[in-house]
């Protein structure tokens, strides 16, 4: 990676934007599940102030060094995939192989999950983990086509590249399969919305103070940046009308967070037992064909 | 005052509570549920999470220890509340009102901490797993393990495949779960191979969502409506649907205080009958939620229709249906009672296990 050129101020920068947007994705939640009513804005902050302060329990010979190491990957590889975003253009590491850097750190939420889900010594938290195993292979496939589907459509894996690839359309309208897949897939590997059944009583469930707000803090981070990755990789990336290519970047990652975490409260929660067979008979030749479409009429 | 005091202030303002549903404690659990609507206090879905634990009514000696194991586990600052059964709306208000500067006590909440940390977490005989003593006859408890903890034995599942056999307790204290149950399960993987179920008793027998003969026409209607929509407010909780769940409780509550709005309810009903996905998900569990729902729509109607009190529900034939008829797909199917529980859980998955015991027709 040729790193050369990143300033300074993008360390702390980076932790910022992305910490910011997972508490736009907090708050859009907590309207989403609890309503408008109360201070929506307050609620995630009061939460997490909470678990920063709380006492930390752990369960009867639990393995620190693994749950710590869980709850530590989350947030983290939402900061490495974050690192490839371009926003307005100029992400912090241009990479020529961005995408599968990206899809690299998407992946780390398996170890985290799993880490997770082994390190209480807990029935339901390792039931979890089981949960998550499945959800995440039935989704990393679709969603690896899909990148792939975007490098191909764009000629290259770098994502500022794939943004500029896009100026007279969207890869949002010229691939839309690929788009519903992505934002499907995404929510499936931070386990959010209808794709939360390994949470259910399951993973996460014995963790408390800092384990906790980091591990659901990583999981809102999480999918702010497959949210903020689905605007260079579908919707043009900075490019628009009259505002700054900067602006446009954020105005199009609320609006893809706002509609994943709005869309996913108004479904039920999926059990990974009975959905499985649908992500792997409908969901993997669906998104094969989408590439077979655009690597034909490319 | 320092930035961790500052923050658990600031935390304070928001308590994270947990309701104990007990039973026998209905009345409490329903006012205590409206009143932290009405503040915005969503529960959470863990108890470990939670830094407000109610217990509304009075648990019997064994519901009692489960309650204190889950409190045991609570890690500070917390604040425990136990409520009575018949508590008014107006003392419920002040025991939450009472909660946060509890919770805001920072030195206090400091010493709290300091006093349970020397306990491990949960208390050792509410360890769940433990050697599977059924599996090796005469085996009986492995010592070797971590912490003192006897390993997991393995048999084989039901693929042939030998995989750890747990033992764990399911209930009393869980959210979206009938009060006082406890189903006593062994596991393999997340897959049920046997079920225990235990109703552990309250203090008080529940009589909340009994009419009483002699209730007028309108109440009885909107208590059994409402009875209705507490059970589907649960199993949409189990369903993994928040927003609805807290919409049917948001209706229970109108219909029992007479300020509902019957369009909306009625739009309520429509919309989770309608939604394919659950139905999916709820595919292989009893379909009492259809039942329910059915039930909440006719009783409704009976609002508007003069003359006797429809005796229907007191006579066991609950729910007439209102869409097709008995031979309509899952019309008239009830779920299991407590009773019959224990088998129809044996081979399903721990998901499928919630969902079904939150079918469960109590009444």
């Amino acid at each position: 990676m040729s790193g050369e050129r990143t300033p300074v101020w993008a360390v702390v920068a980076l932790p910022a934007a992305v910490g910011l947007l997972a508490y736009a994705v907090a708050v859009f939640d907590a309207v989403a599940v609890e309503g408008m009513r109360g201070r929506a804005f307050a609620r995630p902050l009061r939460r997490a102030a909470l678990l920063a302060v709380r006492q930390r329990r752990t369960t009867l010979a639990a393995d620190r060094l693994l749950l710590g190491a869980g709850v530590a990957v989350l947030p983290a590889a939402a900061l490495l995939a974050a690192l490839v975003v371009p926003v307005g253009g100029v992400p912090v590491v241009a990479s020529p192989v961005g995408i599968v850097w990206f899809n690299a750190a998407e992946v780390a939420t398996w170890a985290a999950a799993w880490l997770v889900g082994w390190g209480p010594n807990a029935a339901f938290s390792l039931v979890g983990g089981y949960r998550f195993l499945a959800q995440g292979l039935a989704y990393e496939l679709p969603h690896m086509f899909v990148l792939i589907t975007v490098a191909v459509g764009a000629g290259s894996l770098d994502l500022t590249a794939v943004a500029a690839a896009q100026r007279h359309l969207w890869f949002a309208v010229q691939m839309p399969v690929a788009f519903a897949l992505y934002l499907v897939s995404a929510s499936a590997l931070a386990f959010w919305g209808p794709f939360a059944h390994p949470l259910d009583g399951a993973l996460g469930a014995d963790l408390s103070g800092a384990d906790r707000l980091l591990f659901l803090g990583g999981r809102c981070a999480m999918l702010a940046v497959a949210g903020a990755a689905a605007v260079p990789l579908f919707l043009g990336g900075g490019a628009g009308p009259l505002l700054p290519a900067p602006v446009w970047s954020l105005v199009k990652t609320l609006a893809v967070l706002a509609a994943l975490v709005f869309a996913g409260a108004r479904v039920p929660r999926l059990r990974m037992d009975r959905f499985l067979a649908a992500a792997w008979t409908v969901l993997i030749p669906v998104a094969l064909l989408q590439l077979l479409v655009v690597a034909v009429t490319r | 005052m320092g930035v961790r005091a500052r923050l658990a202030r600031y935390a304070a303002g928001l308590p994270a509570p947990f309701v104990v549903a007990v039973p026998g404690g209905a009345r409490c659990r329903v006012a205590v549920e409206a009143e932290l609507r009405r503040r915005g206090w969503t529960p959470v879905a863990d108890p470990v999470a939670c830094d407000a634990l109610l217990v509304c009514g009075e648990p019997g000696d064994e519901l009692a220890a489960a309650v204190d194991a889950v409190w045991a586990g609570v890690p500070a600052p917390r604040v425990r509340v136990d409520l009575p059964s018949r508590a008014s709306a107006r003392e419920v208000a002040a025991a939450l009102d009472g909660l946060v500067p509890v919770l805001a006590d920072v030195p206090a909440q400091r010493a709290e901490a300091a006093r349970t940390a020397a306990k491990p977490w949960p208390p050792p005989a509410e360890h769940a797993e433990h050697d599977d003593e059924s599996g090796h006859g005469g085996g009986g408890m492995e010592m070797g393990g971590p912490g003192g903890v006897a390993l997991a034995s393995r048999a084989p599942d039901r693929d042939g495949l030998k995989l750890d056999v747990l033992h764990v307790p399911l209930g009393p204290v869980l959210a979206w779960w009938p009060a006082g149950l406890r189903v006593a399960v062994t596991l393999q993987g997340d897959v049920v191979q046997s079920a225990d179920v235990e109703l552990l008793p309250g203090a008080v027998a529940e009589t909340f969502w009994d009419v009483p003969a002699g209730t007028p026409r309108r109440a009885a209607a909107r208590r059994r409506a409402a009875a209705r929509l507490d059970a589907l407010a649960r199993f949409l909780g189990a369903a993994g649907w928040p927003a609805r769940a807290a919409e049917a409780a948001r209706h229970r509550d109108d219909l029992l205080a007479d300020a509902f709005r019957e369009a909306r309810v009625r739009r309520f009903a429509r919309s989770v009958r309608r939604s394919r996905t659950l139905r999916w998900m709820a595919r292989g569990v009893p379909p009492s939620y259809l039942a329910w729902l059915d039930d909440v729509e006719t009783t409704l109607a009976e609002l508007h229709e003069p003359g006797e009190d429809p005796a229907a529900w007191r006579n066991g034939e609950r729910g007439s249906c209102a869409r097709g008829g008995r031979d309509a797909a899952g019309c008239g199917e009830r779920g299991p009672g407590f009773r019959e529980l224990g088998e129809s859980l044996v081979g399903v998955e721990l998901g499928t296990a919630r969902l079904i015991v939150a079918s469960v027709d109590e009444r």
